[in-house]
């Protein structure tokens, strides 16, 4: 990989096909943002929750 | 625009020779942290409405959406926003935001880890597809009531406008016959 778009790229697809990946690759990634306050859950629901309350509004 | 300027191009070895030290990417990034860099990059990008379009501009577009956000960090690097290393750990989480907020506004975009044939299939689709024509949005009914009595509020506006020359019908009729109104006082002749 030398090329920081393919890195980026590969970046990317690990991080949102999760269930793709092995189980030690998973809890890598997991893990690794699981240090921040903008954790994997926080990011999964920053965008996710205006959906829920446009079908709540329905 | 002068054809051999556009092609003048550095000669070789200018890149060992020149001076490199005011490059925003070698002096240490503005958001070492990853909160704080992923918040910068949420409050530059997404919450940018002018950004935000222009990045949704592309992708209906047709290009892919890891091209838009890899731009993105790319350029926060090279405005020394973030680190390499931080815009690597920022992908993820910044593509995953993105896509959702496409996903939101019902548009058809390329995630970027299509294969060939699903690419070309995206793009015989746009070229086929008739862009809709523009329709002006219908006013709420509050702002056209308003506007309405706002419009019956408003004088009349003068003929031939604030500034222009006095018609005819406007004549303003002045005394002539009066004595002078100058202040200066007229001295009698000796």
């Amino acid at each position: 990989m030398n090329n920081m778009f393919t890195a980026l790229k590969k970046a990317m697809y690990n991080y949102n096909n999760l269930d793709l990946l092995t189980p030690r690759k998973r809890q890598a990634i997991v893990s690794t943002y699981s240090k921040f306050a903008n954790d994997y859950t926080f990011v999964e629901n920053l965008v996710g929750g205006s959906e829920e309350d446009e079908n709540e509004e329905e | 625009m002068n054809a051999t300027k556009m092609i003048k191009a550095p000669i070789q070895g200018a890149n060992l020779t020149v001076n490199s030290k005011n490059y925003a990417w070698h002096r240490p990034p503005q958001h070492p942290e990853f909160d704080m860099a992923f918040r910068a990059f949420v409050d530059s990008f997404i919450a940018n409405p002018k950004v935000l379009q222009s990045g949704m501009t592309l992708a209906i577009g047709g290009v892919p959406t890891t091209t838009i956000v890899s731009t993105a960090l790319i350029n926060m690097v090279r405005k020394g926003k973030i680190s390499p290393d931080m815009s690597l750990l920022l992908a993820g989480p910044a593509y995953k935001v993105f896509t959702r907020m496409l996903d939101v506004s019902g548009v058809e975009y390329l995630s970027g880890f299509e294969s060939q044939k699903e690419f070309v299939e995206f793009h015989q689709k746009l070229e086929t597809e008739d862009t809709p024509p523009l329709k002006k949005a219908p006013l709420p009914k509050e702002v056209k009531e308003q506007a309405e009595e706002i419009l019956e509020a408003l004088p009349d506006v003068p003929k031939g406008g604030l500034m222009g020359a006095p018609s005819d019908e406007d004549v303003v009729e002045m005394d002539l016959d009066s004595g002078s109104t100058n202040l200066i006082e007229e001295q009698e002749e000796k």
